[in-house]
């Protein structure tokens, strides 16, 4: 069974590589590439996966994901993400490496609550919007 | 390995369209599809994933220009505004979403263009290949 949760988050950020010249990043980047960047709702959504449990009739506590949920995003809310969050320091925070950044820590929550419940919940598969015509799904 | 991501694009073109089978008669055209039958219009979304690794250096999985240029010339530019029917031998979402997907798949590197999904109203939607899961 899959149940699926999601939850908003803003930001700021700009597409620059610092090992690519001004000219690279505005080859690769376009308009993405600004000097002070800008700002984005983005929009997480995770599927999780697991057995239902006899006791609660639940895959997964809604309270306890939505912590999951708030802990991965908290250090990106309300941040400027090439600047305050130490691994975008060096990775160009597009949206496939937030993606990437918040599959990691949802998986690692997960992993900490299993332990803690003797769960069994993975993420399927998570998907980032970060405008609703632009979004990024990453599997397992 | 670089991960493998899926990124969406979604594009709306406003097109009309009507169902209906050459083979029959208008009157059995109107029996089969009922108001389907009738030239009508939508606000098509779709929807284009590609699949590919992210590039190390980039950050991206792909080109965000290069995938809107090659959308606005083979979906926005010949559809919105369009017969569809002038354009298609059938216009059903079925039909649709598997032309655009075989239109779309020679223009993007090999293996990158994983499905198309054309969101035909609020309730109808049409996906051709199906998603699959990946690792």
């Amino acid at each position: 069974m899959v149940v699926a949760r999601r939850r908003m988050f803003s930001s700021a950020h700009l597409y620059k590589q610092k090992r690519f010249s001004h000219e690279e990043n505005q080859r690769v980047f376009g308009l993405c590439y600004t000097e002070h960047g800008h700002g984005h709702n983005y929009v997480v959504e995770a599927f999780v996966s697991g057995p239902i449990d006899p006791n609660t009739k639940l895959v997964v506590n809604l309270n306890h994901l939505d912590r999951i949920l708030d802990s991965a995003t908290r250090p990106l809310e309300h941040h400027h993400l090439n600047f305050d969050v130490p691994e975008f320091l060096d990775l160009v925070p597009t949206t496939e490496n937030i993606a990437l950044y918040l599959r990691n820590r949802i998986k690692a929550e997960l992993a900490s609550l299993n332990s803690k419940l003797q769960g069994q919940l993975e993420l399927q598969r998570l998907r980032l919007f970060e405008t609703e015509d632009l979004w990024v799904e990453v599997w397992g | 390995m670089s991960p493998i991501v899926e990124l969406t694009r979604e594009v709306v073109v406003r097109s009309l369209h009507r169902l209906s089978s050459p083979n029959l008669s208008e009157e059995e055209n109107a029996a089969l599809y009922g108001k389907c039958a009738r030239l009508h219009g939508h606000d098509y979304r779709v929807r284009v994933t590609l699949r590919a690794p992210v590039d190390d250096k980039t950050g991206l999985a792909f080109d965000r220009d290069r995938l809107d240029k090659i959308l606005l010339a083979s979906i926005i530019e010949p559809l919105d505004g369009a017969d569809l029917n002038d354009l298609f031998a059938n216009t059903a979402g079925e039909a649709l979403a598997r032309a655009l997907y075989l239109r779309l798949k020679p223009l993007f590197p090999d293996g990158v263009l994983a499905r198309v999904g054309i969101q035909e109203t609020a309730k109808n939607y049409f996906e051709f290949p199906p998603a699959e899961p990946y690792s």
